[in-house]
């Protein structure tokens, strides 16, 4: 078992966000998330995370931005990346980036979990 | 669940029902107040019965076609009313508003405790699955919403377990350009997990703005509700006034009607201040296809009717509807014989008294219409104490939860009021008020579901 607690979501859908926070407090996880990569970099200012999902697409930036500038400083110990369907391109250029794994849409909860649960 | 099969849509299936998502937490661990429950389980011979007593006019016979009354296009709808007196203390509920996505069930207490998915299962159960087994088009079970996820999660979940079968969620936003939801020669298509669009044979409508910018008439989609709903008067209140008027004159004989503020109609903008001055003062001016408290302007002095004349200048062309303010206390009426004042909450231990609005949800049911679901919610500013300066009179007035923020919609639910053991209580209303309030509701669905009727079958049958 990792030592994964807390975890940022970063998806612009608010009903994933809700959905998933659910599922993830209900594994004993605790959550924030934000909507936009600006939601996100405020919360990052105000705390450290064990883990960051990330969506790709976001209304103002991408998750392989937020990334970098994840990978820059020493707030988030783990980032997952969540692609759309089928973007190997996406996928891979996220592990050149240092994220820990990729998880492409759409999402199952329960293997979601096991990602986390394996990094 | 799979979570974003594609953008904005999730696939729900049977099982995914979490009563902690689909309620706020203090309604989920709320007990209904015996009363309610009481006139939750009324049949409608003891609702028309007691209307009747209550309105010695009112025509029984008349009343009970009311109650089993089968909407062809409004099946589902919500209604704001508001408890008001007048000088000789006679208690009304005024008709404020007809909703055709009206919110609800995340704020009532559970009537059964066995029944694990409460209203929403009702409303899914005798209004969604007999209208989706009688309609014959093929396709897949969607939600399609722009605001309320609480509530839509639930119905997609719900749907999910009485249909045995996967439910595509989906958000469809005003002005989203790249829309999970598309209508191609009136029927509706949601992109599914491969970017391929599904054919909908079925969807459950929480679309609120504007809609008719992107669902059309005649839909070979079945809607709960269809856009028809919405531009009879379920989403225009100029379109649902007219329709009351024509009710009120087509049953006067009956000796019922719908009560609502003194109300004009196509104002043009030019004229807001001259209505402003002959109505003494005070009034509500109205956009007549704003929602959710957005475009709705009380106005109590000169301060405020230049603000709203600023608001409202960006479109000199539009047509307001402008309603007689329902007054905070009896000293502040213009003409005591015609002038309504709220009745307000029971005082709390502050002497504090708030105005309140009461929202009731019903739906159609094969037996005829049923209550469903049944809130309040108070103002924010007490109505028996001055108003500090630099305060809007829609503190004292205004009772909508609604709050439009820069990242979309949020709810001040600090101002709820459950029907519940608890909270009942401070509303001083009875089964009688609840009676009248669901009797004067269906009125509202009559009229606007004889409005669509009279105004799009027609329509129909010339296309």
């Amino acid at each position: 078992m990792n030592m994964i607690k807390n975890i940022l979501i970063v998806e612009d859908d608010v009903v994933f966000c809700k959905l998933l926070t659910r599922f993830l407090t209900k594994n004993s996880y605790t959550t924030k998330d934000a909507q936009s990569a600006k939601q996100a970099f405020e919360l990052l200012k105000e705390q450290t995370f064990d883990l960051a999902i990330l969506d790709y697409r976001l209304p103002d930036d991408n998750g392989l931005s937020i990334l970098e500038s994840i990978k820059e400083g020493d707030k988030v110990s783990k980032v997952i990346l969540i692609t759309r369907y089928g973007d190997q391109e996406v996928a891979n250029k996220a592990i050149d980036l240092g994220a820990d794994a990729y998880v492409s849409k759409p999402i199952n909860p329960d293997e979601l979990l096991n990602v986390i649960q394996n990094l | 669940m799979k979570l974003s099969i594609s953008s904005n849509v999730h696939l729900v299936e049977p099982g995914d029902f979490e009563p902690a998502d689909h309620w706020y937490p203090r309604a989920l661990n709320s007990q209904i107040h015996p009363l309610v429950a009481a006139f939750l389980n009324l049949n409608h011979e003891q609702m028309a019965a007691r209307f009747c007593r209550l309105n010695p006019r009112a025509d029984h016979e008349t009343v009970m076609k009311l109650l089993k009354y089968q909407p062809k296009y409004f099946r589902w709808s919500g209604t704001d009313l508001m408890h008001v007196t007048n000088n000789q203390g006679l208690r009304k509920l005024t008709l404020i508003e007809t909703n055709s996505c009206p919110s609800g069930q995340k704020s009532m207490p559970l009537l059964d405790f066995s029944f694990e998915h409460g209203g929403y299962r009702r409303l899914i159960e005798k209004t969604f699955k007999p209208m989706v087994e009688k309609h014959p088009e093929e396709g897949a079970l969607a939600v399609i919403y722009d605001k309320n996820p609480m509530e839509n999660v639930g119905y997609a979940a719900t749907i999910a377990e009485v249909f045995g079968q996967n439910v595509y969620l989906a958000q469809y936003k005003l002005g989203d350009k790249d829309a999970p939801v598309e209508f191609r020669d009136g029927k509706m298509f949601v992109r599914g997990e491969k970017e391929e669009w599904v054919e909908i044979k079925a969807a459950f409508r929480y679309v609120t703005q504007e809609p008719w910018t992107r669902i059309p008439k005649h839909s070979k989609t079945l809607l709960l509700n269809p856009i028809e709903a919405c531009l009879a008067g379920g989403r225009n209140k100029e379109v649902a006034s007219e329709a009351y008027d024509r009710f009120n004159e087509e049953f006067e004989s009956k000796g019922i009607s719908i009560f609502t503020p003194k109300t004009y109609r196509n104002v043009p903008y030019g004229e807001l201040q001259s209505y402003f001055e002959k109505m003494g003062g005070s009034m509500v001016i109205k956009v007549p296809d704003s929602n959710a408290g957005q475009g709705v302007y009380t106005v109590v002095n000169q301060k405020e009717m230049d603000f709203a004349l600023a608001e409202l200048a960006h479109d000199p062309d539009e047509v307001f509807i402008i309603q007689e303010l329902i007054h905070s206390n009896y000293t502040e009426g213009k003409d005591p014989a015609d002038t309504w004042y709220h009745l307000g909450t029971i005082p709390d231990s502050k002497g504090r008294s708030f105005a309140f609005d009461l929202r009731m949800m019903m739906h159609a049911t094969e037996d005829g219409m049923r209550p469903l679901a049944i809130y309040s919610r108070k103002s924010g500013f007490p109505l028996n104490q001055p108003l500090p300066e630099d305060m809007n009179s829609w503190e004292v007035y205004g009772t909508n939860l609604s709050i439009k923020g820069d990242d979309g919609w949020t709810y001040a639910d600090e101002r709820l009021i459950l029907f519940d053991v608890r909270n009942f209580a401070l509303l001083g209303l009875g089964i009688d008020e609840l009676i009248r309030g669901f009797i004067q509701s269906i009125m509202a669905v009559y009229a606007i579901d004889q409005n669509a009727i009279h105004t799009f079958d027609k329509e129909a049958s010339i296309v």
